[in-house]
């Protein structure tokens, strides 16, 4: 019973921690909480569900697979450029609410054109994970790999710099030559991409897959982002496997009932007690 | 009136500032100045509270106020100006300049009498009052700034570049503007600015900065003679 | 009240009690529907337009509210008049305790904590028996005034154009004080409202508090409308609806927040739109205005300053978590 909660927190933890880090990303280079990142993750699935039903054969087979998150990436890669875009425009209103109130609009067109394209109904997902001990290996594995590809690529590749500069000071990063804009489209694109493909992974996972998936998602991968300390990568990493603990753990103890409300629970509690997160800088400007 | 000790501001591994030591007197004009980055609205923003300074402490009188909210040091009595201009661009020059009276308890006929004196003093023309304060010319969005933090009648008032952006006889304007204050009230003047004609004519005490840390005090003649003020300005 | 408003107010006046004489019994529900929306709509004006707060959750004081009346008159015998004013008290003593801790954040942060808090009291009124669970409660017993029984629908379209005149004179009224001259300048620029000497957190906190009260005292007035009271009418999506409502019509203005409401609520339920594609059209419309009107379509008077630049914001930027020796 507790290595089942501990399974389930795990996995749950690799999910919202690959969706915490774009949301960290994101924040951190642009300062905007893309509300849109849940659906990312939504569309994923539903693309790879797409994708898997096309392609001739059994879906459970090496060249579905692969195509199917392919199309996944290639997709969502396309999905956040546009949002990234969007957003551009708007952001140069200088206005503090709108690029939120339109990132919000994204996420009702997402989500409901996903709702018109695939109905409300759950959809098994063609491919799924066998029953047993190595349905989790898997998934804690390729979300692993995932993971530390990211954390890699941010803290040690020249684009992961730039995207650091990129998040600390837009002009004097233009003045050395990155353009800013291409790094955020790029940012956009691959950390969209990411969230895809944890859905696609998801979908595998959990066997069915739903418009509505990405909200509640979205919502608790921004509270992983936070408990781990926002705008910090390895701090949305820790936030998200602390987070699906905490959930798979109070979930056993209260009943999966009350797993959300624990959930919002620790992220008004977080915020209260420590804003900047377990890993956060303490900011010295005071507001 | 107003003694900073030994602050210091420390972002990270960087300073922004160290060791900041002086005295601001009430009727007097003080200078702040040094070259780009050298901490000057760093140490503003730590003596009006938007920084907690990491080191020192600020004191008003003997009121202790380091590292209080920025509202609480409005209170007590410390008022601002920015270096880019910030208005309510949308609101008229008199709410502007009323809203400074906003937290006290001066009633709203005599904060518009005050807002009218100070209309005078600073040579903002009254058809100017009902005008969208964001339309108006620059030199002129300075001013209805500075009347906004007067007409709280603050015991320090902290100027920020006024000088920039405008032109030659404006400057000469706030200077005259500035030595009026200091002459006509019980207030002290800290004032930030790069142009050092204005410097030379405005103030009584100049303290210079460089690279977060200070270079020099004392009157503006000893200052423009000091050799190591002058290689600061052209060696950076 | 600017003068060329003056004719829209009376045209919808006349609208407003023209539904009432004609009798028709399916328009006096959806009057009554929508009287009840924009009296949240002006609710939330003064939090959102106001203030400037951005809740996407207001529609969880709506749900307190509801859910207290309800509660009250299905296991008490207490009056409605007190269950009403108990709704108020409760959805304000809840905001304040949401209030203190979110209001000193950002305004992003702020939005997702509402998000989170409507979803808590949405969860909890879905899982508790004493709420009803999932179907709710029904059947709750008419509220008594004096010697008079309230029952006719008629009735409740009445009350809710009542409250609504009083939200609205309210909110022009509390627009003039000092009070909201401090709402603007917070909204407008909140450190040079430090500077002039206004404490922030306790002039959002009033807002925010002011604004929860009265959803509960609309969710009161709903719930006794209807008879009965379910979770599924407390969603994320009734708040971004109300959302829609303000931001459409232009943020502050009270006109504005009355013909968004109208636009968002009434005109899609003319054309008995589904909701799915309500939203969808929603959606694109939130985008289009952000893009190319997002004072919303009704001038507002004031804007607010950001920094597009992040590092004039002060918030921390992406690092990699690695720690660095610090002082």
């Amino acid at each position: 019973m507790l290595l089942q909660l501990c399974i389930t927190g795990l996995v749950l933890g690799a999910f919202y921690a690959l969706i915490a880090v774009g949301y960290t990303v994101i924040y951190g280079t642009v300062r905007l909480l893309n509300f849109a990142h849940g659906d990312m993750y939504m569309l994923g699935a539903f693309v790879g569900f797409t994708a898997l039903m096309m392609v001739p054969g059994s879906p459970a087979s090496i060249l579905p697979i692969v195509a199917g998150i392919t199309a996944t990436v290639v997709a969502i890669a396309f999905a956040g450029f546009v949002v990234r875009v969007v957003l551009e425009r708007i952001d140069s209103k200088n206005d503090v609410f709108s690029p939120i109130i339109a990132a919000v609009g994204i996420s009702l067109v997402f989500q409901n054109s996903a709702l018109h394209i695939w109905g409300t109904k759950p959809l098994a997902f063609p491919v799924q994970l066998e029953q047993d001990f190595t349905k989790p290996l898997i998934t804690l594995a390729v979300a692993l790999l995932m993971i530390l590809a990211v954390d890699l690529w941010v803290s040690r590749s020249r684009f992961g710099m730039a995207m650091r500069a990129v998040g600390i000071d837009h002009n004097a990063v233009r003045l050395m030559g990155i353009r800013v804009d291409r790094v955020l489209y790029v940012t956009f694109a691959v950390f969209s991409a990411i969230a895809g493909v944890t859905g696609f992974l998801a979908g595998a996972y959990y066997g069915s897959i739903q418009f509505s998936m990405g909200f509640l998602l979205g919502l608790k991968g921004f509270t992983a982002a936070v408990l781990g300390g926002i705008g910090n990568v390895r701090g949305a990493l820790l936030g998200g496997f602390l987070l699906g603990m905490i959930e798979a753990f109070g979930g056993g103890a209260f009943g999966t009932n009350w797993t959300d409300v624990i959930v919002f629970s620790c992220l008004i509690f977080v915020l209260l007690v420590k804003p900047t997160g377990i890993l956060g800088e303490t900011v010295v400007e005071r507001m | 009136m107003l003694k900073v000790s030994n602050v210091g501001l420390r972002f990270g591994g960087i300073h922004a500032i160290q060791n900041i030591s002086f005295e601001a007197q009430t009727g007097q004009v003080l200078g702040l100045i040094g070259p780009n980055g050298a901490g000057k609205t760093s140490l503003f923003n730590c003596i009006t509270g938007f920084y907690r300074p990491t080191t020192g402490c600020v004191k008003l009188g003997d009121q202790d106020i380091t590292g209080r909210k920025p509202y609480q040091i409005s209170r007590r009595g410390i008022r601002r100006t920015f270096q880019n201009i910030r208005l309510f661009g949308d609101l008229s020059v008199h709410a502007n300049i009323v809203a400074g009276g906003h937290v006290l308890t001066t009633s709203e006929v005599q904060l518009s009498e005050r807002c009218h004196a100070l209309c005078r003093e600073l040579q903002i023309d009254e058809t100017y009052l009902a005008r969208r304060s964001g339309d108006l010319p620059y030199g002129i969005q300075r001013r209805v700034e500075l009347a906004r933090a007067l007409i709280a009648q603050p015991k320090i008032l902290l100027v920020d570049e006024p000088g920039a952006g405008l032109n030659g006889a404006e400057r000469q304007l706030i200077v005259r503007i500035l030595r009026n204050v200091v002459e006509g009230r019980e207030v002290g003047v800290i004032l930030i600015e790069h142009d050092i004609g204005m410097v030379a004519r405005a103030c009584d005490h100049v303290v210079v900065l460089d690279r977060g840390r200070m270079l020099a005090e004392g009157s503006p003649e000893e200052i423009r003679r000091n050799p190591a003020v002058i290689s600061a300005y052209l060696g950076n | 009240m600017r003068s060329r408003q003056f004719p829209i107010w009376i045209f919808l006046a006349i609208v407003a009690i023209a539904i009432p004489v004609s009798g028709n019994g399916y328009y006096l529900s959806v009057g009554t529907t929508v009287l009840i929306f924009a009296v949240l709509a002006v609710g939330l004006n003064v939090v959102l337009g106001y203030a400037g707060l951005l809740d996407l959750g207001y529609v969880a004081f709506f749900a307190i509210g509801s859910y207290v009346t309800a509660m009250l008159l299905y296991y008490t015998e207490l009056p409605f008049l007190l269950a009403f004013i108990l709704s108020g008290i409760t959805a304000g003593l809840f905001g304040m305790l949401v209030g203190a801790p979110t209001l000193r954040l950002r305004t992003d942060y702020l939005a997702i904590v509402t998000i989170g808090f409507g979803e808590i009291v949405r969860i909890v009124a879905t899982n508790l028996d004493i709420t009803g669970g999932p179907t709710g409660l029904y059947g709750l017993r008419q509220p008594v005034v004096g010697s008079y029984t309230i029952t006719e629908p008629i009735a409740y379209y009445w009350i809710a154009l009542g409250m609504l005149m009083v939200g609205l004179s309210f909110s022009a009224m509390i627009r003039r004080t000092k009070l909201g001259a401090a709402w603007a300048y917070i909204r407008y620029d909140e450190e040079v409202a430090q500077a002039v000497g206004i404490n922030p957190f306790l002039v959002k906190l009033s807002a925010y508090g002011l604004g929860a009260i009265w959803g509960g005292f609309a969710g009161s007035i709903y719930v006794v409308s209807v008879g009965a009271i379910s979770p599924t009418s407390f969603t994320f999506g009734q708040s971004l609806l109300i959302v829609m409502s303000v931001v459409l019509g232009g943020q502050g203005s009270l006109l504005g927040v009355v013909v968004g409401t109208l636009c968002v609520i009434a005109i899609p339920e003319a054309f008995r739109a589904a909701e799915s594609w309500r939203l969808l059209g929603f959606g694109i419309a939130l985008i289009a205005l952000m893009l190319w009107r997002p004072t919303g379509l009704i001038r507002d008077r004031f804007k607010v300053d950001a920094p597009s630049n992040p590092a004039q914001s002060g918030v921390p930027s992406v690092t990699t978590g690695a720690r660095h020796a610090e002082g």
